[in-house]
């Protein structure tokens, strides 16, 4: 559903030198997986993603995504995708009824199928309760939940989400979990970007370590550990990114108490 | 384009500005409710002024009353009048300033006798004008005093036996055919233009911040940007919301100020039943200023996109607000309707608004500037889209508007050598433009040619040069400083000799229909006439290098290199075509300019040396004197001479035009013979890729990428 091919993404700095944000990323993810994109702050995470989901153009390279390439048809690309980040927001004097309608309507859905899938959608979410109250009056949790249910409202095949529990408590952070895994279920392609490396191990089908720009491995926990001698995935995330970790201790093993 | 599209995204941000008191307030609050308000407010209070003004008896003090026994008579007699009692001089000052007298009549001694007997007398009327009411008291005992003066003359008529009507041999009448509407109209012409540029700005702000910084601060324009909208469509759909609003808060604030103001003056005695609205003259000014609506609706939303967020925007906006405001200066001024004033932004609208209102419009001139006004319009428009389509809008760290670029000149003699940034060349032109306006007439004394070279050297390059070594630029970059091929040096000279009957005949045709002021055209003659006479070939070449150098170093320098980076070449080339053009402080000039400066910064690009261009500028400078001091020799340095030299358009004759052409004909094709040449960084911003490499490559860097 996703493939990605040497992506590359570079910017001018003020005293006019290139800099590459993303200097030839490969990936793929598949339908009904859930592909974490794991890496340090800087690494090129939310330029890969935004180039993906066309709000960034890349420099070079190609993507292919539910079977339309990113250059040639972006905006097919766009009918194909639903996207969520951080940093994205919803509208703070529109309900979420409101907010999943206009969604709706922006990816052309007729009328009625519309009014069906938006109930669908706020039950999915659990969002019922507080659809007609304006946003900017819900809570963190909630706001994440209705700008979930805005990515997801047109049913795409793919879901891209950049560091989607940012910020959030755990409760909440379980919440979005157990809805991605929910969109991986119901057969779509989830490609999914953070930091944290226990929600890598806890949801992701398959993680990718992202560092300078570059996919540096891929694969699931168990081929990553495989592949750098490590016993789990913070072990392999290290080895990937060439940083020594500070602790590498085998799984089963009893630490000895410090004597001081 | 989809309709559907932008119906959809209309109605969401309707919606949304529906439940945003803010706009509201500022769209239907003050125009339906402050004018009213306020028009209550002051009339109540005004007119209860002016009517106990009206019916207030006034104390005055006459000194000597014995001597104009008549005066005391008529002042006594006077109901609006009460006399003091008798007292000195002193005394009735003292009265007059602590307010117990309203005023001071003081005739000289004996003052009846001495007028009877034909002796002209002046009586002084002391007032203290820091009073309110003083401009009425002092207008009754005018009157009064003028009674006085006619009973006199009566008086010394009558002892000559001599009618009192040998002083009425004419009678002057007025009769007024201006219509109700016409005179209701002159009123509103000062202040309607700008009310409706600045309440339409005021209408349009909060839509197009919420359209635009709110959605950046907020996240949702990413949750746009990822839809299969394009961002055309996004930008038509909010930019419509914008000019609604604006237009519907400019029609309210006409419909609102011009009922308030007939209402209120209709209560003045003095303008009962003289006023009228005239609808048709109301709908035609409400279209004159649709176009600069639509202008300053755009910069609005310019703004927004140039914010990070609502304070930034804030700011960005307060002196933006103050554009309108030329048009109250405008409106004082009254200038007279020329093409130059009709293309002239916001003095167009201004101008055409009191033609309309005051009933004198033709259909030219309104067309004229209706049309101008809206080139303006698409032209900031289309500003607004190209900001709306770069991929940096949805990077919370873009700052557009961020003096980096000045920060690390102050930085002085640290760092590595660089290009400068928009921000330092936009700074550097406004120092050279402050400089110039300031000190151009002081620097280098009276006399032309170490006025010139002292300007050029001081106030034009070494600014440029100050900053680039502060800012440590690249030398080569920054300024071009390449050898050229010959073809490029020869094709410097044709142009430069090429383009001086060219563009004597092109200023010809322009004022035509756009004809200079003769007592600039003369000052500026005269500039010049005397020097040449006496030194034509050395101010020639003097005046020719120092403007070929200093000039082309600057604006071809640093400011040029700072606009290559951030726009495609021909933007650049615009840009700093007109920079160059507006610096030379001539509206007149400023298209022909610009045209120059465009294909001087053509040849820099094209040849990627600075060097064609700067003899292209000075041969033409020289040439443009040398041709000036032929004339005078030709025609003398009288007021023929002074004629010829301010006409030197209409002397070309058709065979310097035919060779002027040829000249620059074969200039163009000898700086294009050779290929763009690969400077470093690239010319046009674009990497260079050899062509066995055919990967697809988007544009890099910096400057606005066009999404799809």
């Amino acid at each position: 559903m996703i493939e990605v091919r040497e992506l590359t993404k570079t910017y001018e700095d003020p005293d006019g030198g290139i800099v590459p944000a993303v200097a030839g990323a490969t990936l793929t993810c598949r339908a009904g997986e859930i592909y974490g994109l794991l890496g340090p702050n800087g690494a090129g995470k939310t330029t890969t993603l935004r180039c993906l989901a066309t709000v960034l153009t890349p420099t070079s390279g190609t993507a292919v995504i539910a079977g339309h390439d990113l250059l040639r048809d972006p905006e097919a690309v766009r009918r194909s995708i639903g996207f969520l980040s951080a940093t994205t927001g919803n509208y703070a004097r529109l309900t979420p009824r409101e907010t999943l309608r206009f969604f709706g309507s922006l990816y052309g859905m007729e009328k009625d199928r519309l009014g069906a899938r938006v109930e669908e959608v706020l039950n999915l979410f659990d969002i019922t309760s507080y659809a007609d109250r304006p946003n900017d009056r819900l809570s963190t949790g909630m706001k994440q939940r209705v700008g979930l249910a805005r990515a997801v409202v047109h049913d795409p095949p793919v879901v891209i989400l950049d560091e989607p529990t940012s910020g959030l408590d755990p409760i909440v952070t379980h919440t979005v979990e157990e809805a991605v895994l929910s969109l991986a279920r119901a057969g779509k392609c989830v490609l999914l970007s953070t930091h944290a490396l226990s929600q890598a191990e806890d949801i992701c089908t398959r993680v990718g370590i992202i560092g300078h720009g570059r996919v540096l491995g891929e694969g699931t926990v168990e081929d990553l550990c495989q592949r750098t001698g490590t016993h789990n995935l913070r072990g392999a995330f290290f080895a990937l990114l060439g940083h020594a970790p500070t602790r590498n201790v085998p799984p089963g093993t009893t630490l000895a108490p410090d004597p001081h | 384009m989809r309709f559907s599209i932008i119906k959809v995204v209309f109605f969401k941000e309707l919606r949304e500005t529906l439940r945003d008191r803010r706009s509201l307030a500022v769209m239907f609050g003050i125009p339906l409710l402050l004018y009213p308000l306020v028009a209550i407010g002051i009339s109540g209070i005004g007119v209860a002024k002016l009517k106990r003004a009206a019916e207030e008896t006034r104390t005055v003090a006459l000194l000597d009353a014995e001597g104009v026994p008549h005066l005391a008579k008529m002042i006594r007699e006077n109901p609006k009048f009460k006399l003091a009692p008798d007292t000195s001089a002193d005394e009735a000052l003292a009265a007059l300033k602590d307010r117990r007298i309203d005023a001071i009549l003081n005739p000289p001694k004996d003052a009846e006798r001495r007028a009877l007997a034909s002796e002209e007398v002046v009586i002084s009327l002391d007032l203290d004008r820091s009073r309110t009411e003083s401009a009425v008291i002092e207008q009754r005992l005018l009157k009064l005093l003028g009674d006085y003066e006619k009973w006199v003359i009566g008086e010394r008529l009558r002892t000559r036996n001599v009618p009192d009507t040998v002083l009425r041999p004419v009678q002057a009448q007025t009769i007024d055919v201006a219509t109700g509407g016409q005179r209701l109209g002159m009123m509103l012409a000062l202040m309607l233009p700008n009310i409706l540029l600045v309440t339409g700005m005021l209408g349009a702000f909060f839509p197009a911040l919420n359209a635009t910084t709110t959605e950046r601060e907020a996240g949702t324009l990413e949750t746009l940007l990822v839809t299969p909208a394009g961002r055309t469509e996004l930008l038509v759909a909010k930019g419509i919301l914008v000019l609604l609003s604006s237009f519907l808060t400019a029609g309210l604030n006409l419909v609102s100020m011009s009922l308030v103001l007939w209402k209120a003056l209709s209560m003045i005695e003095a303008f009962k039943g003289v006023l009228d609205i005239n609808a048709t003259a109301m709908l035609l000014t409400y279209l004159a200023a649709l176009p600069a609506l639509i202008f300053f609706s755009a910069v609005v939303l310019v703004v927004g996109l140039l914010a990070r967020n609502f304070r930034e925007a804030n700011a960005f906006a307060t002196p933006v607000m103050l554009i309108p405001l030329a048009s109250v200066a405008i409106s004082m001024a009254e200038p007279a309707i020329t093409p130059g004033i009709l293309v002239t932004p916001v003095a167009s609208t201004t101008v055409i608004i009191r033609e309309v209102l005051t009933g004198h419009v033709t259909l030219g001139a309104y067309v004229l500037a209706f049309a101008s006004s809206l080139l303006y319009a698409g032209i900031m428009v289309s500003l607004a889209a190209r900001l709306f389509s770069t991929e940096q809008l949805v990077n919370p760290a873009w700052e557009p508007l961020s003096l980096k670029g000045l920060r690390k000149t102050a930085q002085i003699g640290r760092g590595p050598r660089r290009l400068p940034a928009i921000d330092e060349a936009l700074i550097l032109f406004v120092v050279c433009l402050l400089l110039l306006f300031y000190l151009g007439d002081v620097v280098g004394g009276p006399r032309l040619l170490p006025k010139v070279v002292a300007t050029q050297i001081l106030l034009v390059l070494g600014p440029a040069l100050l900053f680039a070594f502060l800012g440590r630029y690249d030398w080569v970059r920054t300024f071009s400083l390449r050898r050229p091929g010959w073809p490029a040096i020869i094709g410097g000279v044709c142009l430069g000799i090429g383009l001086t009957p060219v563009v004597r005949y092109l200023g010809t045709f322009q004022d035509w229909f756009w004809p200079r002021d003769t007592e600039s055209m003369r000052a500026h003659a005269e500039m010049f006439i005397r020097p040449l006479m006496e030194h034509p070939w050395l101010i020639s070449a003097v005046v020719g290098v120092m403007a070929g150098v200093c000039e082309e170093l600057l604006y071809r320098g640093p400011i040029f290199a700072a606009l290559r980076r951030r726009l495609s070449i021909w933007p650049a080339i615009a840009a700093s075509a007109v920079l160059f053009a507006a610096a030379h402080l001539d509206v007149h000039g400023l298209p022909i300019r610009t045209g120059l400066g465009m294909l001087l910064g053509y040849l820099v690009w094209r040849t990627g040396s600075i060097l064609p261009a700067m003899i292209a500028h000075g041969l033409y400078d020289a040439a443009q004197l040398a041709y000036a001091a032929i004339m005078i020799r030709t025609y003398g340095s009288g007021a023929e001479g002074d004629i010829a030299v301010a006409n030197l358009g209409s002397t070309v004759n058709l065979v310097q035009l035919g060779i002027g052409c040829l000249l620059t004909g074969a200039g163009l094709y000898l700086v294009t013979r050779r290929p763009i040449p690969a400077t470093d960084p690239p010319a046009d911003g674009l990497p260079v890729v050899p062509a066995a490499d055919a990967t697809p490559v988007a544009p890099a860097a910096g400057g606005a990428v066009p999404l799809h």
